[in-house]
């Protein structure tokens, strides 16, 4: 009994990690190379870290920030740094503000995506003068932020499933 | 929600957090320009990257319109089978004639400049939210990749390694805004200088900097690097002119330049970690 008691959350976290480098190859391998400006890690760390809680959830996101900032030519630690709080902030809500519902899981992603996307235009994008700073934004990133949150229902159900089924006996 | 701000994982959690925090002050001022766990990161994911990024070229290329009836279904499935055969040899020899080319164009910068060393690299990674068409490649600090190293593709200039990792390192491209090249237009010798903005760079251009209102300059003129400043080696295509624009804001003019090299195109590129007359 004590080992499945430890086992099925082993496995839940063996899971869930896996999820999270596969994820991180599919959008090197898919969305770079077919210009989709969507990104996969963000609402599959807000589902994780919505289930998970504010304390497993600071260290998915920096499993999400890190895998993120390993391709971007952003500073380096900035998208670690971001997920981080984002995934801790995400879990505390979850669990003493909201209700854990697909429409909260939503709105988080949501912000979260915004925020990315406002994050890769502070560092990415206003490297250069900011002339066309307005249309830039509109056009690229905000874009992208609306895009990304569509591929929620994506992760959110195998994401359920894995924490319904793998939860601590 | 008290609770959880006096307990003792909140302060395991600000303790993280600001680890995290020196981790990019880390990055920032290294000589690398990447934090540690981005590197160990980078060592895990660089193969499943490249393996990723195979398996996605094959099922782009496969061609799941299958129409079948019942009498002729065995003919057609095995005409199919032949058919999938043919093009995956084809996409083998139009790989092989890729690395062909582009190892032809290596030979003949190499004849050409004696004095280049190279690093041969294969791009892994790009960032989706990138609007500067800045890449990641296969090779970092074990293979003896620094920062400030420029990246070519044949006699094309890419860019330059902004961030250094042990396996993996992250290049700004030439329409990155912090990237600048000192470089001359062939035909009239006219020494000057690119930029980039976020708007040149979505339409595809850079710009060459410093030229006065009645420039020779003209459309159709081929600008390369001048070696000044010893960053980047003397007579790397940088691309061509476009269109020569009188500034706005003052008495001078601009040329806006298309690179040469097709940069959604690339895989395979060549890092030089030596040449003469680079700054130590």
């Amino acid at each position: 009994m004590k080992t499945k008691e430890s086992f099925y959350p082993a496995l839940r976290i063996a899971a869930l990690t896996l999820i999270f480098i596969a994820v991180s190859a599919a959008q090197n391998a898919v969305c770079v190379q077919h210009k989709l400006p969507i990104v996969l890690l963000v609402p599959l760390t807000v589902c994780v870290c919505s289930f998970e809680g504010e304390f497993a959830g600071l260290f998915f996101g920096i499993a999400g920030g890190a895998l993120y900032d390993a391709a971007s030519p952003a500073p380096d630690g900035v998208f670690t740094l971001l997920f981080a709080v984002l995934g801790c902030a995400s879990g505390l809500l979850m669990r003493y503000v909201l209700r854990n519902t697909a429409l909260s899981v939503f709105l988080l992603t949501l912000a979260f995506s915004f925020m990315t996307s406002l994050t890769a235009f502070v560092f990415i994008a206003s490297a250069g003068d900011l002339t066309e700073a307005t249309s830039v934004f509109t056009g690229t990133y905000l874009k992208s932020a609306v895009l990304t949150v569509f591929t929620l229902p994506v992760f959110y159900f195998p994401v359920k499933f894995i924490e319904t089924r793998l939860r601590k006996l | 929600m008290r609770s959880f701000f006096r307990s003792v994982k909140f302060k395991i959690v600000i303790s993280v957090l600001a680890a995290l925090l020196l981790g990019v002050f880390i990055a920032a001022v290294s000589g690398s320009g990447q934090s540690p766990l981005t590197s160990v990161v980078n060592v895990v994911m660089t193969p499943l990257n490249k393996a990723a990024v195979k398996l996605s070229e094959k099922l782009s290329g496969f061609n799941a319109g299958f129409v079948s009836s019942s009498k002729y279904l065995e003919e057609i499935n095995s005409l199919k089978k032949e058919l999938e055969e043919y093009k995956e040899k084809l996409v083998d020899y139009e790989k092989l004639q890729q690395k062909l080319s582009s190892y032809e164009e290596f030979l003949d910068v190499k004849s050409e400049r004696s004095d280049f060393s190279f690093v041969p690299a294969t791009i892994i990674m790009r960032d989706p939210l990138d609007a500067y068409n800045s890449f990641t490649i296969n090779k970092g600090s074990l293979d003896g990749i620094k920062t400030e190293m420029p990246v070519i593709y044949g006699k094309n200039l890419l860019g330059v390694v902004r961030e250094v990792g042990l396996t993996s390192s992250v290049v700004h491209s030439v329409f990155h805004p912090d990237v600048s090249v000192s470089v001359y237009e062939i035909r009239t010798r006219e020494n000057c200088y690119t930029e980039s903005d976020n708007a040149s760079a979505a339409e595809g251009h850079i710009k060459l900097m410093g030229l006065s209102r009645t420039t020779p300059v003209v459309s159709g003129g081929i600008v390369c690097s001048s070696g000044i400043g010893g960053v980047y080696p003397r007579d790397l295509i940088v691309g061509s002119v476009s269109e020569v624009v009188n500034s706005e804001s003052d008495i001078s003019a601009y040329a806006l330049v298309t690179p040469s090299a097709d940069f959604s195109g690339l895989i395979d590129v060549f890092v030089i970690t030596d040449f003469e007359g680079k700054t130590q």
